[in-house]
């Protein structure tokens, strides 16, 4: 009986009228960051560069392989016209489930594109797929009259979309290379000696030691300072200064942005309009005593369908699993990268390597040309990431005759270690199963 | 007010931390005097050294055909082959824009390049100069093909002999010229960009030693698996493919290879005791100076200790480029992994951004 009436209050408090401005916002700045997300990749022939000049593909599902050149320049431009639909809130789920899917495609097609940020943007185009984020500043709105308030939960799930980000990236950080040997920091910032004004002290160790320690801290606790409502306006001015320099010291695109234009989202629902409406050149009556400027007078919420409770607890589940399966599989998982995708091991790992791949056949021994096979980017991700090794020792093997067998040479170092074999080089990967998660052909890392 | 003490002391750090630009916190040498160092005093002289041995090439070429020397005529186009193999080791910037690292050097086609001989002697009328020869192909000129031209046994004197002249003189006007453009670049734009490092070409001293620590990654792999590796019959189950060594004719091929290993050394230790990319090194993980030193060291020794020509070699020695091919692949691996990660060289942050 108490539980049946624990799950009512959680239903009510779920379907809660809300003001979705801040919902809207969130649209808005998804769409213009996706639209300028696409049109970058077209723009630096990066369409070309991942999915149109490479022979081979390491596709996570076999026999997958991308359209013809004009057709993934299509599907960039596509994921870019869908972007700005969402932005401006035109058909705006339609547009979203469009984008999920040919954002989906494109991530599916090329394992050395993978990218965290990718992986967020596929969640949040899944999400918005069933959130009314439309609501609110759309053209959705204003021509099909929609109300202007969303039931709270829409907003809980972004916010709690990206909540698991951020405490899943900080729980990552708490390992010893991160923590007690500041890696891979000391790597990466022994190289911003010339950053303006801070370089000479950003080379220090001791540097390293404190940027890694208040990572981790504000990765694991940012969620929960914009819980605390007195703290909200502190831990975004933290959020930016974070982010703006993390943008200005690494090459990480527009992951930044995205959490910087994001996190708002953990604000007061109302407060893009009250921002509005304390806008400097506005007329003062238009300021309504008392309350949120121009806040929509709450209307019955809308009745959550069960699908669509138990669509967000599935993602939940999901989104918590995924990050902790690592702990399942043997060995250090940023050596071995098992568990490592999906799980927002965001900058927590610095691999460079090689992979010198040999055909034996009875006749003699020959050393593959890795370079007629594949492009520079795809050797040097494949170098250090085991799946995609045995990937492309399988598909070397299907030219092979039957008694061909293929070994590896590899030299990996992570995180600052001399470097050293990856995979033993006495296993034959053809006779390796792709399918167990389990790699026993690994080399330990200590 | 309580917090003003806190502010100067900030104030004062960085202001103290901004002037030290030539030193690191450590006292040891910085990357900025570093970058310098390699852009102004090792890479531009590298390429000016190219350009005056490809004039004097030229010359030499010249007199030859005049009359002169044959064998100095030779020993110049090794000299400048010598000079090219040396500025390999930057191998980015000027020689990559406008065909002018083609111009200077490309693997040639015999074939083809008998082919335009035959061209130029069937048409007396024909204007054979510069110009003309860098509308060729890039295989039928450069070093490769004046290789092949000045190696190759000479016809007695006469209207061949003289259209051999004629065509062998413009390559290495085209070849002069096109080091000369490269050395000017340098020395005028490339170079104090490099060194300054504070704009479009390099926005960053990091950005400077990504450039090289990349390169010299890909060089020292196609000197052992291209030039050692391949004709060794690494690729071939084992069977020695001796017609893919380069500079046959001349004999070069192991002095090139040297010449590159040399030159990429070069810009880690520096030049006349200016620091090197082993200074930056040395700031981050001292012992692995030692140990890149010592790989540089055994790997020219090792490919010094063929015995010539190294296509003769990959057949009768074979353990010898086999150990030529295990040294430079130690090279290699210790600046794709351990020299990439001390000095920062990124591989996490992927050319579609982030992580």
């Amino acid at each position: 009986m108490a539980t049946e009436t624990g799950l009512r209050r959680w239903r009510a408090a779920a379907e809660r009228p809300t003001d979705g401005a801040s919902l809207a916002l969130f649209r808005i700045a998804f769409g213009v960051l996706m639209c300028a997300s696409a049109l970058r990749f077209l723009a630096y022939g990066w369409v070309d560069q991942f999915y149109v000049l490479p022979t081979f593909h390491f596709t996570w599902i076999d026999g997958l392989a991308p359209l013809p050149g004009w057709g993934m320049h299509g599907v960039f431009w596509a994921l870019a016209a869908l972007a700005a639909l969402i932005a401006v809130g035109l058909y705006t789920r339609l547009a979203a489930g469009a984008f999920f899917i040919l954002f989906t495609y494109v991530q599916i097609l090329e394992k050395s594109a993978y990218l965290n940020h990718y992986y967020l943007i596929v969640w949040v185009s899944a999400l918005m797929m069933w959130l009314p984020t439309e609501r609110a500043f759309s053209l959705d709105a204003r021509w099909r009259g929609k109300g202007g308030s969303v039931p709270a939960v829409a907003i809980w799930a972004v916010r709690g979309q990206l909540g698991l980000v951020y405490f899943f990236a900080g729980l990552a950080k708490v390992q010893p290379d991160w923590l007690l040997e500041a890696q891979p920091l000391k790597i990466w910032l022994a190289g911003q000696g010339d950053f303006p004004v801070l370089g000479p002290l950003l080379i220090m160790p001791e540097a390293a030691h404190l940027f890694s320690w208040a990572g981790m801290i504000f990765d694991l606790t940012i969620p929960l300072w914009f819980l605390w409502r007195p703290a909200r306006p502190f831990a975004y001015a933290t959020v930016l200064g974070f982010h703006l320099m993390t943008a200005a010291l690494f090459q990480i695109g527009l992951f930044p942005w995205m959490m910087m234009c994001f996190t708002p989202i953990f604000f007061d629902p109302s407060w893009p309009r009250r921002l509005w409406a304390r806008r400097p050149w506005a007329r003062r009556p238009q300021i309504p005593q008392g309350g949120a400027a121009q806040t929509p007078a709450p209307q019955a919420g809308a009745r959550l369908r069960p699908a669509s409770l138990i669509f967000l607890a599935a993602v939940a589940l999901v989104q918590i699993a995924l990050p902790l399966r690592h702990h399942l599989y043997p060995g250090n998982h940023l050596w071995t990268e098992e568990g490592f995708r999906f799980s927002w091991h965001v900058m927590v790992m610095e691999k460079s390597g090689i992979a010198e791949l040999r055909v034996k056949t009875p006749t003699g021994e020959s050393l593959v040309d890795l370079r007629a096979h594949l492009t520079p980017v795809q050797i040097r991700m494949m170098s250090t990431q085991p799946d995609m090794i045995l990937d492309f020792a399988h598909a070397l093997a299907r030219d092979l005759p039957p008694e061909a067998s293929i070994y590896i040479d590899s030299h990996v170092s992570l995180n600052g270690r001399r470097g050293r074999p990856l995979v033993s080089s006495e296993v034959d990967l053809r006779q390796i199963d792709s399918v167990s998660a389990l790699r026993p052909w690994l080399l330990p890392l200590d | 007010m309580r917090s003003m003490p806190i502010w100067a002391a900030l104030a004062m750090t960085l202001t103290a931390s901004s002037c030290s630009e030539e030193s690191a916190p450590d006292g040891l040498i910085g990357d900025k005097a570093v970058v310098n160092h390699v852009a102004l005093s090792v890479g531009v002289p590298a390429h000016a050294r190219l350009a005056t041995e490809a004039e004097a090439m030229h010359t030499a070429v010249e007199a030859f055909c005049g009359g002169g020397d044959l064998a100095a005529a030779q020993a110049s186009w090794e000299a400048t082959m010598t000079a090219w193999q040396a500025s390999s080791a930057f191998g980015i910037g000027p020689v990559t824009m406008d065909r002018l690292g083609s111009s200077i050097s490309w693997p040639p086609d015999a074939e083809d390049v008998y082919d335009t001989l035959d061209a130029v002697e069937a048409d007396p009328d024909l204007v054979v100069d510069a110009d003309y020869v860098h509308d060729l192909g890039s295989n039928r000129r450069s070093l490769g093909a004046i290789e092949i031209l000045l190696f190759d046994p000479w016809p007695p004197a006469g209207p061949e002999l003289d259209r051999r002249c004629d065509l062998v003189v413009a390559m290495t006007a085209d070849v002069s010229r096109a080091a000369a453009e490269v050395a000017a670049r340098w020395e005028t734009t490339y170079g104090p960009e490099m060194a300054a490092a504070d704009n479009d070409t390099f926005m960053r001293q990091q950005a400077v030693i990504d450039a090289l620590v990349n390169r010299h990654g890909e060089l020292s792999e196609s000197i052992q698996v291209g030039r050692l590796g391949t004709p060794l019959g690494e690729k071939t189950e084992g069977v020695p493919q001796p017609d893919t060594v380069q500079s046959t004719r001349s004999a070069f091929a192991r002095a090139e290879i040297v010449a590159a290993l040399r030159g990429m050394a070069q810009i880690y230790t520096g030049v006349d005791g200016g620091p090197g990319l082993n200074d930056a090194i040395r700031r981050r993980q001292p012992s692995l100076v030692t140990e890149l030193e010592a790989a540089f060291d055994a790997a020219i020794a090792a490919v010094e200790a063929i015995e010539d020509p190294l296509h003769v070699a990959v057949v009768d020695h074979p353990e010898q480029v086999r150990a030529a091919f295990d040294a430079v692949r130690a090279v290699k691996l210790l600046m794709t992994t351990d020299v990439a990660n001390v000095l920062g060289v990124t591989r996490t942050f992927s050319d579609n951004d982030g992580d």
